[in-house]
């Protein structure tokens, strides 16, 4: 189905889902363009974006048939990665469909948005995005709070790695996409993931193996590394 | 048929996400079997509940030798294994399946942020030793508006739509509108006038009797206790 089908990614690459789908789209060889949607611009308010987003965040897809011309939308990195698994032909072992595998699968995806994701990148924005871009710094114990989310979720996330090479399984699976695509970025908060050997080792690995998420990474890192004073890796 | 039931859920009536998977199993006469996890005793830090559920949270589901947590996980699992009505989440229109993945990811920092913020900060944080402040009252009360504008201008868009996504249930349906319930007994409960589709949507779900039968005992629960901290403000004496 997809020949007939344009996919476009509206994308900000300084955002955490958005490098996950198309890190995703890259390492499966699904083509798409990009459409830059900068949320420090404001872009995702802008009414024409509405239209693609009433949530009004990125990522979101829109799918266009060449031949028809018919458009269609959709919000949310998860969502997104799940259609894309299901109307594509890939590898079962992103998503198995083995309901109890799958299941592991969706766990993670669903913990993530109240978890790693709180601990992560909504942590790095509060400690360091916000003061450095929008001269504003939180309370101190409003960031103790928050990096409780990081620390909670990296040890839930060493026992699960403890049982197997991935964090859903013994093969990579959408989920260890969106954690390491959130992940990467600790390390401009100087955080040192020594304490979590197995995340260490795993994100380690999730980069070395796939040096596709790392080139996905390269503006933001850049981004973020300027912004810091510190090295890109 | 089994004889016994294979399925156990763990949690609370008091949790939103437990109520959506006790009455998703209701509804589709699932056989299970329902062990309360006080939250308000802290239960689910117990190192028993610990192994079916190492986040501490509930609800969490065992079937034969398996567990696991997170009530959109536990909702998609029992509709597959247990081979419910496409309807609930459809296997082969996948556009549709989609459109009810976008709901349920949003609804975590979506609807849930603004209501579960709510009722924790205004009604249960004093609990903790640690009082919500105003602001962050506050903040909560704008969240929830933001989410329910957003419902009507998205998800409930269309006059003549059932249901969040379309004329037939969803998984959304019961896990959005278990989020809802608990504003109900609260001091807020009026603000859904400003939201006739969403008030009109949930008096539909509410209308559902395995629906209505567990949260109807929610409301009052919930009602009398609310009450309390609206009569007495931020110190009650229960
Ligand atoms: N749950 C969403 C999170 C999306 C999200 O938070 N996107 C951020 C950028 S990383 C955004 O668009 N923020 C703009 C805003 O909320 O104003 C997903 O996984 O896609
Ligand atoms: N995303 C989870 C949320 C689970 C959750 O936050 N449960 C609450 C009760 S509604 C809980 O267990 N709270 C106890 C605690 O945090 O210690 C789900 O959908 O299952």
């Amino acid at each position: 189905m997809s020949s007939t089908k344009k996919l476009i990614i509206y994308n900000d690459p300084n955002s955490a889902p958005c490098r996950a789908v198309v890190s995703f789209c890259k390492l499966n060889n699904i083509p798409f363009e990009l459409v830059e949607t900068s949320v420090a611009k404001m872009q995702v308010f802008q009414p024409e974006f509405k239209k693609i987003n009433p949530i009004q965040q990125i990522p979101a897809i829109k799918e266009i048939d060449t031949q028809t011309g018919e458009e269609w939308t959709l919000g949310e990195s998860h969502a997104i990665l799940r259609y894309l698994i299901n109307t594509r032909q890939l590898p079962d072992h992103w998503y198995p469909k083995e309901p109890r595998l799958r299941a592991k699968v969706d766990q993670y995806l669903d913990w993530h948005h109240t978890f790693l994701r709180q601990g992560s990148s909504i942590f790095v924005f509060m400690k360091l995005f916000a003061p450095k871009l929008f001269q504003k710094t939180l309370p101190e114990e409003q960031l103790k709070f928050q990096f409780t989310y990081l620390t909670r979720s990296l040890s839930l996330m060493e026992r699960w790695l403890a049982q197997s090479k991935y964090l859903c399984g013994e093969q990579m699976t959408i989920a260890d996409i969106s954690a390491a695509c959130e992940l990467i970025q600790t390390k401009f908060i100087a955080f040192d993931l020594a304490k979590w050997p197995k995340v260490q080792a795993w994100l380690k690995h999730m980069v070395e193996e796939n040096p596709t998420i790392l080139e996905v990474h390269q503006p933001f890192l850049k981004f973020a590394s300027e912004l810091t004073g510190q090295a890109k890796l | 048929m089994e004889d016994k039931p294979k399925i156990t859920l763990y949690g609370d009536y008091a949790s939103q996400p437990t109520r959506a998977c006790y009455v998703f199993l209701k509804y589709n006469k699932v056989p299970f079997e329902f062990k309360q996890v006080r939250v308000t005793k802290l239960e689910q830090y117990s190192p028993e509940f610990k192994k079916i559920n190492p986040n501490a949270k509930v609800p969490a589901l065992t079937d034969g030798d398996i567990s696991m947590f997170e009530s959109h996980t536990i909702l998609r699992y029992l509709h597959e294994s247990r081979k419910l009505p496409d309807h609930w989440y459809p296997r082969t229109d996948f556009r549709e399946r989609a459109k009810i993945d976008e709901y349920l990811d949003w609804h975590h920092n979506g609807i849930r942020l603004g209501a579960g913020g709510y009722i924790f900060r205004k009604y249960m944080s004093s609990l903790t030793g640690k009082p919500a402040p105003k602001e962050s009252i506050n903040e909560s009360l704008m969240n929830l508006k933001k989410s329910f504008k957003l419902m009507e201008q998205y998800w409930l868009k269309d006059d003549k739509q059932k249901y969040l996504l379309g004329n037939e249930l969803t998984l959304a349906d019961f896990s959005c509108a278990s989020e809802i319930t608990q504003i109900i007994p609260s001091n807020i409960a009026s603000i859904l006038d400003g939201y006739p589709k969403v008030k009109a949507w949930f008096q539909r779900i509410l209308d559902i009797s395995e629906f209505n039968k567990v949260h109807h005992k929610a409301i009052a629960t919930l009602s009398k206790y609310f009450q309390i901290i609206d009569d007495q403000g931020n110190k009650p004496k229960l």
